[in-house]
């Protein structure tokens, strides 16, 4: 009996989790579908964003996305190595860097916005440009990034490293070789969720890459994301409802579209 | 001057002693090597030489410092935390322990086998051309002619000549350690140090390789850390027994495998070999 009611209790969870999603995806789908097409995705906000379509917005959204990988991917995998293969888990050193990336993974993405405003619109002189918010959100990125990395790094077996020292293989080989090879799952892993969390993200971007809805024409342009566009078409435009979830529908299909890619990749990786 | 001279003589002596050696066919001298972990001594002033083309079983029960003792041989020591090696070994006259000795070279002269078959995840091809192609060989025609022969040479070659580019973790256990002895052989080793290479395979595999172990014994110097004593007494040229004192793991006994097996002259060696101890 007691059985019985735990099982219930446990189906019950899942069945919660599951229809919260589907109830997402389901008022999305049915409000955004309406408004959505071929030309929407392509031409130019119109009225505020009430009218037209989205197509600076999509083009601006993954030149940010292309800007934080390539800042993300080079310096958390020098990280992730690091971490990994030159400090052993007592060393000061290892210990200081991995501590402060949990610092950082818990810091609200607004205050890495106000960073990025500070660092790279000001400081460094980049203005509100897509460069900006792209390496801001490669800031928020990395922590999860490196840890993910690091994981994939350190499941490499001992037998696997102790193989290559045996027989004289230099670091670089045995890291380009055999290291990376089998950690390449875990890297594309968090890749794919720092991808997911810079996608999703608004309010880093909003003081960085700020609210231009231009076809933006160079990286020191700025340009508004997807996400910013959302949340100004459902705070700031009245009427703009219809877009938001239009937009939102593209949004979600983009990261469904970023997660099965990366899968396929992932198992093509393994079966090699 | 009476220094420089006591110097000279030093340095003569030296030098004859090594050409004796030479002559003698000794490849390995090991002098008062103790090894110790944070744990305490896992080997204690133990010395031991190895003649060239010979195949040596190292035995004696578990934790008595046989592969503490493999891994000094080729610094493998250098990689576990906190593990402090004193003593003196040279291999073929070219010191080991000094911390100036190159530590690439000392790993090429000396090849390891571990317990664990450890292929790489590559092709078959890639886990034999690695460690060729970083230590200076790379002409194709010459990669492919090492590889077919170092797989002859361990009897892998019919087996897997028709899938060299598939991965070496489809392999089976036995065909691994052969893949993993295939890859150490390509370099043409010195002395090639084996940890329990037959522990992880079922019998049919072990027998396999050990045969192949054993067919070794024209060309090459093996040092052969293994439990099972049978194997010893099949593949053995010479037998050499630790054993643990006061705390650390010492060698016993060093001789001929048969005179360690029918006529041993230490007490521990006679109950270890029928069984009474160990």
């Amino acid at each position: 009996m007691r059985d019985a009611v735990m099982t219930a209790l446990v189906y019950l969870c899942a069945l919660t989790v599951f229809a919260v999603l589907v109830w997402i995806i389901a008022d999305v789908v049915l409000r955004g579908a309406g408004s959505f097409s071929f030309t929407f995705l392509v031409s130019e906000p119109l009225d505020a964003g009430r009218a037209g379509g989205i197509g600076p917005i999509v083009v601006s959204t993954i030149l940010i996305l292309v800007v934080c990988l390539c800042a993300a991917l080079p310096i958390g995998l020098g990280a992730a190595i690091f971490l990994s293969e030159f400090t052993r888990g007592d060393r000061a050193s290892g210990h200081f860097v991995r501590s402060s990336l949990d610092v950082l993974a818990g810091v609200p993405s607004i205050v890495f916005g106000l960073f990025g405003t500070v660092l790279f619109c000001e400081v460094l002189g980049l203005g509100f440009s897509i460069l900006s918010g792209g390496l801001t959100l490669a800031c928020m990125i990395l922590p999860l990034l490196i840890r993910t990395t690091e994981l994939g790094l350190r499941s490499v077996s001992a037998g696997d490293r102790l193989g290559a020292a045996a027989l004289a293989l230099s670091k670089t080989t045995t890291l380009r070789w055999i290291i990376l090879p089998v950690a390449a799952p875990a890297i594309i892993a968090g890749t794919v969720l720092g991808l997911g969390r810079a996608i999703a993200e608004t309010a880093a971007l909003i003081f960085t890459s700020g609210y231009v809805s231009r076809m933006p024409e160079s990286l020191m342009d700025s340009g508004r994301a997807l996400s910013v566009h959302i949340f100004d078409l459902a705070m700031n435009v009245p009427n703009g409802d219809e877009s938001a979830y239009a937009s939102a529908l593209v949004l979600i299909v983009l990261l469904i579209a970023v997660n099965l890619t990366t899968a396929s990749v992932t198992t093509r990786v393994l079966a090699r | 001057m009476t220094l420089e001279l006591i110097e000279s003589y030093d340095l003569a002596r030296n030098f004859l002693d090594q050409t004796e050696d030479m002559a003698d066919g000794l490849l390995v001298d090991v002098r008062n090597l103790s090894v110790r972990y944070s744990s305490g001594y896992a080997l204690r002033d133990v010395s031991a030489r190895f003649k060239k083309g010979r195949i040596t079983a190292l035995v004696g029960p578990s934790g008595c410092g046989k592969t503490s003792f493999l891994n000094c041989l080729n610094r493998m020591t250098d990689l576990i935390p906190g593990c402090e090696v004193s003593g003196r070994i040279s291999i073929g006259g070219e010191s080991v322990t000094d911390p100036s000795t190159d530590l690439q070279r000392l790993r090429r002269r000396v090849g390891m086998i571990f317990q664990r078959p450890n292929p790489f995840p590559l092709s078959i091809r890639q886990n034999i051309q690695l460690a060729l192609r970083e230590h200076g060989t790379t002409e194709q025609e010459q990669l492919e002619t090492i590889t077919q022969r170092v797989l002859t040479d361990v009897g892998l070659w019919g087996e897997v000549s028709g899938r060299l580019d598939g991965s070496a973790r489809d392999l089976s256990g036995g065909q691994a350690q052969r893949l993993c002895l295939a890859r150490a052989l390509a370099l043409e080793p010195e002395l090639l140090l084996m940890d329990e290479p037959c522990s992880a395979l079922d019998p049919i595999a072990s027998e396999k390789v050990e045969q192949h172990i054993a067919s070794l014994g024209e060309h090459y110097t093996v040092l052969i850390v293994t439990h099972n004593l049978g194997q010893a007494k099949r593949i053995a040229d010479e037998t050499i027994v630790f054993w643990v004192s006061e705390g650390a793991g010492r060698i016993v006994e060093q001789g001929r495998t048969e005179q360690i097996f029918d006529s041993p002259t230490e007490a521990v060696t006679a109950d270890y070999v029928t069984g009474r101890a160990g």
